[in-house]
């Protein structure tokens, strides 16, 4: 549960949570002045990006179908393809909104396999707790996985292969990942919405510390922390490159998340095949401003769209669930003025 | 994924029976066949003489460590005698870098299947006590001691439970053998730190005991682990506390590990074991349907009636 300053934090003076926080977007402000560390031939921002809001009052809709429609209304094809779903597995505490719902996990796996999926998996590498077989028991997903006849994949004791960082915010040039996830056809983020005390915001974008193996770097992944929790978040994300974000918002996390927050009931599934403006839509739906958020806005440079004029809104309107989640304190500076 | 497990926890199957305790009382006890998870084992080793994490995957350093442990030292090759190293250190896997907590439970393996490294066990030793978590500077965001240097899990970060009460059991293990070499500074620190991040409550979480003014819930597998490295001490009030949150809550965490780590660090306080061993005894179905070499290897140490648990005893 510990969450870490840098060596160059450790340097400095007493810190406090404020301090604390601005220290982690100090290395993205530099980057602002300077080159940005990635190619910009590798990458191409959308012309367009669509994000499909679908509601879901409770956990007793059908995923499968819901799911289903929002695949079928953004275009996304997986037939034959071997699909990956790498949802937000964190912690199980009852009565809290934690962890990705595994029903939603399981329309996913529902929807993709009538999709016509060669396969589909489920993997995650919590950054918590390590006993990844607890988790699926307490939380249920085990019972699901068996239902759905799925493999789960311990992303933390994976086989790795090192691969070089697409972008170098974090300046480690390289890092190791799992072959389940290089090998994917289509990576899927399937984050639950929640505030974070070190981040802002965790959604489609953060979930991806999950890929990182524990068992190379240790838990919970020191050095993603010290080498800039924004950094990190778009080193992986620009390496991975995923295909689609669902992003589980039907009741989502406000206050000091990822853990101990609160539940707050917010009634819709986000669909999109840019999981940038997934997460700036997400941003917008809690009350933040993802132009404010580092790690946002700087992937709304080259990774993805978080200009509203670029983003098509299907499905229901933003105004139908938008509300001002609780943050630490923090990060009430970074509140969209609406 | 199937259910393998689902009917045989229940039921005779050939995996998991119950029986009567045979003492006439209406207490049920699971009994397990322990060579059919040695079969388990033996199938999922590679070619290379080690185990990944899960059958099919490339050879690592914990679960070859457990493997081992659990399957004796008569197996050959004796991997764990040519695990690569540098430094002094054993990698995490070929190639790999090193990861001091599995660095640790390969001491403990080697001095327990009585093996010995090429690069000779005293350099481990020698290099094991060099390393050690960074220094950080006092925070306001979490209470703890920022200043205790045990040991991280890799070059460069911060000290943690886990690989601190598993490079401290590998200690007080070796100090006791004749001709090795231990800092006994690096005991006392990694005391200090265990007892500083001792939960309000009794046991361990991760890291911290504390945080953004929250008090942080212990856990199972890393209490059981915390109390083993200290079976010492078990005069101080942390170590009762956290016996006390472990008698309490073991079956509360259904998976192999916690369960197999619950049950060692019980046997180890001499404490009543019964129910955490029949609470692994049924989930053991659902472990190895998840393929968990590790949490396997792990059952079959704990659940083996026949080997005194020198591994994890003081």
């Amino acid at each position: 549960m510990q969450r870490l300053s840098s060596k160059g934090r450790a340097d400095a003076l007493r810190l406090s949570r404020r301090e604390f926080v601005a220290a982690l977007a100090v290395p993205l402000a530099a980057a602002g002045c300077t080159r940005r560390p990635y190619r910009r031939s590798d990458f191409s921002l959308p012309q367009r990006s669509v994000v499909e809001l679908l509601p879901a009052s409770s956990y007793d809709v059908d995923f499968g179908d819901l799911i289903g429609r929002g695949l079928h209304d953004l275009g996304v094809t997986v037939r034959d393809r071997r699909v990956l779903l790498k949802p937000n597995m964190v912690e199980y505490e009852p009565g809290t909104a934690i962890n990705t719902n595994p029903l939603v996990i399981a329309g996913a796996i529902a929807a993709f396999q009538r999709a016509g999926a060669a396969e589909v998996v489920v993997a995650e590498g919590p950054g918590h707790r390590r006993d990844t077989e607890y988790l699926l028991t307490r939380t249920g997903l085990y019972d699901h996985l068996c239902d759905h006849r799925v493999r789960f994949l311990d992303l933390n004791e994976d086989d790795v292969e090192y691969v070089p960082l697409k972008s170098n915010f974090t300046k480690l040039n390289q890092l190791a990942l799992p072959v389940s996830v290089l090998r994917s056809d289509f990576v899927v983020s399937m984050p639950k919405l929640k505030t974070h005390h070190w981040a802002g915001m965790t959604c489609a974008m953060k979930n991806f510390f999950g890929t990182v193996p524990g068992a190379v770097y240790g838990w919970p992944k020191n050095v993603l922390h010290m080498h800039g929790i924004h950094n990190s978040i778009l080193d992986l994300n620009a390496t991975i490159r995923p295909h689609l974000a669902i992003v589980d918002a039907v009741t989502a996390m406000e206050g000091d998340g990822p853990i101990m927050g609160r539940p707050r009931h917010t009634g819709f599934i986000a669909v999109s095949q840019d999981v940038v403006a997934a997460d700036a839509t997400c941003c917008r739906v809690i009350g933040l401003d993802p132009e404010r958020l580092p790690y946002l806005a700087e992937a709304g440079q080259f990774l993805g769209n978080i200009d509203p004029g670029r983003i098509e809104q299907r499905g229901e309107r933003i105004d139908r669930y938008a509300a001002e989640f609780d943050v630490v304190d923090a990060f009430k500076p970074y509140r969209l003025t609406r | 994924m199937n259910r393998p497990g689902c009917s045989i926890a229940t039921n005779d199957g050939a995996f998991i029976r119950r029986n009567s305790n045979g003492t006439g009382i209406a207490l049920r006890y699971l009994v397990v066949d322990l060579a059919l998870l040695r079969e388990f084992l033996l199938r999922a080793r590679n070619a290379d003489g080690g185990w990944g994490y899960q059958p099919g995957r490339a050879s690592r350093l914990e679960p070859t460590c457990w493997a081992s442990l659990a399957l004796g030292n008569t197996l050959e090759p004796r991997v764990l005698e040519q695990w690569p190293c540098a430094d002094g250190l054993l990698l995490e896997r070929d190639r790999g870098t090193p990861n001091y907590g599995f660095h640790a439970q390969a001491l403990i393996a080697l001095r327990t299947l009585n093996l010995d490294h090429t690069a000779g066990n005293r350099t481990l030793l020698g290099a094991l006590q060099r390393v050690k978590g960074t220094r950080l500077q006092p925070s306001t965001i979490n209470r703890q001691d920022n200043s205790l240097q045990a040991w991280s899990w890799i070059d460069g970060t911060f000290s943690w439970v886990e690989p601190t009460a598993w490079s401290l059991l590998a200690l007080k293990q070796w100090s006791t053998v004749s001709d090795a070499v231990t800092d006994h500074t690096r005991i006392v620190v990694a005391e200090q730190m265990l007892v500083d991040r001792c939960c309000a409550k009794g046991g361990w979480n991760y890291g911290n005991a504390n945080m953004l003014g929250q008090e942080l819930k212990p856990f199972v597998p890393t209490t059981a682990i915390a109390l083993m490295s200290l079976q010492d001490r078990r005069t101080l009030p942390e170590v009762g506390r956290s016996v006390a949150f472990l008698e309490r809550e073991a079956t509360s965490e259904r998976s192999g590990t916690a369960l197999a780590l619950a049950l060692m660090a019980l046997r180890a306080y001499r404490r009543p074991t019964d129910a955490v061993r029949n609470t692994l005894v049924a989930q053991l179905p659902v472990t190895l349907n998840l393929g968990k070499v590790v949490s396997a290897a792990m059952s079959v140490y704990a659940l083996s009636e026949t080997d005194r648990h020198a591994a994890v005893v003081l």
